[in-house]
């Protein structure tokens, strides 16, 4: 095998348990492809050599040993910042967590160790989830593997840029408004983000309560939803997570018959704001799975105007009370002058902080405040039950929704910096399901002219992921797929 | 600063005119009960631990400027 | 009603009352509760991850604070909200860690109520606005050093219950005694262990004065007193302060007052000038907080009989004086006692013995009831014996002594013997008495009243102090009269 980093992730685990690969040797060959190529792509904060190849060689004696091996055992994983990690610096993209090396474990983190997979290190990330292309880092840019004067997307764009650039087997992200969606869209992944509650948030650090999940970022179906099942399922710790256990994932089968099955389109969602190319790849996609049987049903979600300004005080207001926390006393950054404490406090958070958080930090306290919590806040929560309605209507009549992941594909660098507005605006198709608690993945239909990767998006009902997952796999089937050619030699 | 809030502030002052009347703000995504935790404790945190973080400390507690 | 005037002047007095409930664990998370007062312990031995707001970290419900908080409104005749919603309070300041207090704002679990307080022979009943849950925050203490102070976050994310009354009260003595027969009852409940000095039941003071008949005036809250005693001073005090400031001509600032101790005032701490917003939202890390079924319903049916009903019943039912209804209800252990040893002898003897013989010496030892060495049934087959005859006030008073030391009762009596009552035995003793002094018989019949205490002494020596004292002196004279010539 000439490069283990090129095989999917259920080859990876498969060549592993068969004893094809050894974890130590498939470790320590993305090891050698970080350091080939992650100086140009700048997907990691940190990568945590020594802690990788101790627990391969761990799961390589327990393989000799006849041992049971975890479903994931010697997989190499990496993990957006957001996410804790017990014992390796997690900084959520800020200056404020500089060096921060926390106690413990989020539980995902927690079953996907239980499980053998191998955390490869941290990736780059905007900063606390806070933007859409990952520019909005403190510790410096990512580049998007498929273009590198191009963004990798955000928040999690380092972890799209990491998989996409088979600097890991798959990777963790964190989705509020569309965070591992849209990354996923522009470098040609599978991006999911689980029914709200799905995955434990205990340890993904907070930046929208009732909107954050963890989820995978891979390079195929069938790999996103062997992770998504293994760190799915109730959590004690987190009272938001879903009281029952994850659906069975692992039975996404090779043929999925279309027939019979109803896509709705919402008509709002192909319209004049979307560029020509993607709008033609998510028809052609549409068009393809028509083919095969499925039924294309015209559907409105007509509060779709709404959502981006909804997301916006919702999210914002959630961020102000979740960042409250960071004040210099107990960890994080403190700054090194002040003469009171009101000082210290605003001090320690005007350095800590970047611009588009400080932000939302202002806007969400605002639509909190006193005074403007009716007008503000509260209308918000209120058009958030009628966006969700409209996902009742819409269900009603349809099995899945389908649409585009992102109105582009990835845009250059500083192209959208300038107007936060406009960038807010671009994440119009992801906030909806993230409003509503829907599941929804992105999978790669094609690519632009640029050659640039376009992502499809499917919302399914609560709880629907596996028959989303089936779909979406039945839909990749049909497709070529997209390999990212960075850094990959002919030869592979 | 300013300017990128007012703008923002703008755009989304249209929510204000949804109807939202006889509409519940919503309050989880999904409604569903969970049972709350047993009393039973578990074990602290051992002191260094929990100050290992601090930017100041003196051995025992976090310090900061007098409070008045 | 007791609605006392100041000179022209009416006290109006909101009570809010901090009780940390009695759960091994913190209120949001698994970290263990400190036992007794904070003030010994190390300094941030009593976290973790939760309780430091460690980033990613979330609030888990205890159910036992739950349950404790339904409990003490369902005591109170509180309407328990079967959904109710914890909010976030945010303020910043270096004791509470995430920067928000996890509260109860808009929708708290109990509202409405009342607290009866038992006032002069009457019982009112105070009204309550609300009750609801929120997390303790932790401590700053301020260092010798200068210009720093110590974060300690032992007490913070502890469970407590706030229970507020409406403005109804309008004396320092009403707020005292509503502060005790609130304090009272938590304790009872097993709610919460009272223990002031701990800080574990905290009391702060809305005060504020008007003419009869007027408009509310500005009020300000007293906050940092920590016995019931200090509280009564503190209001008095402030009604006193506000109303010379009025007469005066002037202005009642709305602000925060703590008590001083040295000075025995009240000083002010901040004012309020800036009313601070706190922000209130619902908590989205915690989902509805639902009362089940089956909590609710234990918890009505596991109901005790409350303090003050039963004190009442002591008086209206076992003829109790008060005083003694109160003593005997002071605590629930002590109320269980008296009631096992009540049935079998008569009630105000029992209390008697309860209060003065048995309360009087445990106090020696700084016990209560509920360390008793002395059994309630052994202290009522003691009792028995007493109500009987077949022991002496004195011959009892030493079996109890005997029994706080471990000794058995009725091995006691069968060693030590038996009052002595019957006729025969005591004629028996007196006649050789009264035949060995003549003279002193002859004194006492002459009219020398003072020397029958002398026959009682020898014949007490004689029979060991066994003699039923009544029978006795009954019989003596008697016997001294039968001589008379």
């Amino acid at each position: 095998m000439s490069d283990p980093t090129t095989l999917s992730l259920v080859q990876q685990a498969r060549a592993i348990k068969d004893g094809d690969l050894s974890a130590e040797g498939l470790v320590q060959s993305h090891l050698d492809r970080i350091d080939a190529h992650d100086g140009v792509l700048g997907a990691f904060l940190a990568v945590d050599r020594d802690g990788a190849l101790a627990r391969a060689r761990e799961v390589d004696q327990q393989r000799a040993a006849n041992v049971p091996l975890g479903r994931l055992a010697g997989v190499p994983i990496a993990v957006k910042d957001q996410i804790v990690t017990r014992g390796l610096v997690t900084t959520a993209g800020s200056k404020i967590l500089a060096g921060w090396v926390p106690p413990y474990d989020a539980t995902a983190i927690a079953r996907l160790r239980e499980a053998g997979a191998i955390i490869l290190g941290k990736t780059n990330q905007d900063e606390f989830g806070m933007g859409s292309s990952t520019e909005n880092s403190a510790f410096g840019t990512t580049r998007n593997p498929w273009d590198p004067t191009r963004v990798p997307g955000g928040s999690s764009g380092g972890s799209a840029a990491a998989v996409a650039g088979h600097l890991a087997a798959a990777a963790l992200g964190t989705d509020t408004g569309g965070s591992i969606r849209q990354p996923a869209s522009f470098c040609g992944l599978v991006g999911v983000k689980p029914t709200y509650g799905r995955v434990s948030r205990y340890g993904a650090i907070a930046y929208a309560s009732s909107l954050d999940q963890i989820g995978p970022l891979a390079r195929n179906v069938a790999d996103a939803a062997l992770v998504l099942k293994t760190m799915a399922g109730q959590d004690d710790k987190d009272q938001t997570s879903l009281p029952m256990p994850a659906p069975d994932l692992l039975a996404i089968g090779p043929h999925f018959d279309f027939g019979g099955l109803r896509i709705g389109v919402p008509e709002e969602y192909l319209g004049d704001g979307v560029a020509d190319d993607v709008r033609e790849r998510v028809r052609a996609a549409l068009t393809r799975l028509s083919d095969e049987g499925a039924t294309i049903v015209p559907i409105s979600l007509p509060h779709t105007r709404y959502a981006v300004a909804t997301y916006y005080l919702i999210a914002t207001a959630e961020a102000s009370s979740n960042l409250a926390r960071f004040d210099g006393i107990r960890y994080g950054h403190r700054t090194a002058t002040y003469g009171d404490l009101d000082e210290l406090y605003a001090r320690s958070r005007a350095e800590g902080f970047g611009p588009e958080v400080k932000r939302r930090i202002m806007l969400g306290t605002f639509a909190l405040s006193s005074g403007y919590y009716d007008a503000y806040y509260l209308q918000a929560q209120k058009v958030r039950t009628l966006i969700r309605r409209d996902f009742e209507v819409a269900f009603a009549q349809c099995d899945l929704i389908a649409g585009p992941t992102s109105p582009v594909t990835a845009f250059t660098f500083g192209e959208r910096t300038t107007d936060p507005l406009a960038m807010y605006l671009m994440d119009i198709f992801t906030i909806p399901a993230s409003l509503a608690g829907l599941p929804a993945v992105s999978l790669p239909v094609g690519h632009d002219g640029n050659g640039l990767p376009v992502g499809l998006q499917l919302l399914a009902p609560p709880l629907q992921e596996l028959r989303m997952l089936q779909v979406a796999h039945g839909l990749e089937s049909m497709l070529p797929p997209a390999v990212c050619p960075f850094g990959l030699s002919e030869a592979t | 600063m300013a300017g990128d809030l007012q703008k923002i502030l703008g755009y989304i002052d249209e929510l204000r005119a949804v109807d939202v009347t006889g509409v519940a703000p919503m309050s989880h995504p999904l409604p569903f009960v969970r049972a709350y935790r047993a009393d039973i404790a578990t074990a602290a945190l051992p002191q260094a631990v929990a100050i290992a973080g601090a930017p100041a400390a003196d051995g025992e507690a976090f310090i900061v400027p007098k409070v008045v | 009603m007791s609605r006392p005037l100041f000179e022209g002047w009416e006290a109006v007095i909101g009570l809010e009352v901090h009780a940390q409930l009695k759960t091994h664990s913190k209120l949001f998370t698994s970290c263990p509760v400190a036992g007794g007062s904070t003030a010994d312990l190390s300094p941030n031995t009593f976290t973790d991850e939760v309780i430091l707001a460690l980033p990613g970290t979330l609030p888990v419900p205890n159910a036992e604070a739950i349950r404790l908080a339904v409990r003490l409104g369902l005591a109170l005749g509180c309407t328990i909200d079967r959904r109710s919603q914890f909010s976030r309070k945010h303020y910043f300041y270096p004791d509470l860690p995430k920067g928000y207090q996890i509260s109860q704002y808009e929708d708290p679990i109990c509202a409405g109520g009342t607290v009866p307080v038992a006032i002069g022979d009457a019982i009112e009943h105070f009204a309550l606005r609300r009750i609801h849950l929120e997390e303790d925050a932790g401590k700053t203490i301020h260092d010798g050093r200068r210009g720093e102070s110590r974060v300690d976050l032992n007490r913070a994310g502890v469970a407590l219950v706030e229970i507020v009354s409406e403005p109804v009260l309008h004396s320092p003595e009403d707020a005292v005694a509503y502060l005790k027969a609130l304090h009272r009852l938590v304790v009872w409940l097993e709610v919460s262990d009272g223990d002031m000095e701990a800080g574990n039941f905290r009391c702060d003071a809305n005060v504020s004065v008007r003419r009869p008949g007027g408009e509310l005036g500005t009020r300000s809250e007293i906050k940092n007193v920590n016995s019931f005693r200090f509280v009564g001073l503190a209001i008095q005090g402030e009604i006193v302060r506000q109303i010379q400031l009025l007469e005066r001509g002037g202005v009642v600032v709305q602000e925060t007052r703590g008590w001083d101790e040295a000075s025995g005032t009240t000083r002010s701490l901040r004012t309020k000038e800036d009313a601070h917003d706190y922000r209130y939202f619902p908590d989205p890390d915690l989902l509805v907080l639902d009362v089940p079924d089956a909590l609710f319903e234990a918890e009505k049916a596991a109901l005790p009989e409350l303090p003050n009903l039963r004190q009442a019943r002591f008086v209206a039912s076992l003829g109790l004086s008060p005083y003694d209804a109160e003593v005997l209800t002071q605590n629930r252990a002590r109320a269980d006692y008296f009631e096992v040893v009540a049935p079998h002898v008569e009630a105000k003897l029992a209390a008697n013995w309860v209060i003065n013989d048995l309360l009087g010496a445990l106090a020696k030892d700084g016990l209560d009831l509920a360390e008793s060495p002395v059994a309630p049934a052994a202290l009522a087959t003691l009792l028995g014996h007493l109500q009987r005859g077949t022991l002496s006030s004195r011959m009892a008073k030493d079996a109890l002594a005997a029994m706080l030391k471990g000794a058995d009762g009725e091995a006691w009596v069968r060693d030590h013997g038996t009052q002595v009552s019957d006729s025969a035995s005591l004629v028996a003793a007196i006649e050789p008495i009264l035949d060995a002094s003549a003279g002193q018989v002859a004194d006492f019949l002459s009219g020398k009243d003072k020397v029958f205490g002398f026959f009682v002494g020898q014949a007490m020596r004689a029979l060991k102090g066994k003699a039923n004292p009544e029978e006795l002196q009954r019989i003596l004279r008697e016997r001294l009269e039968a001589r008379r010539p």
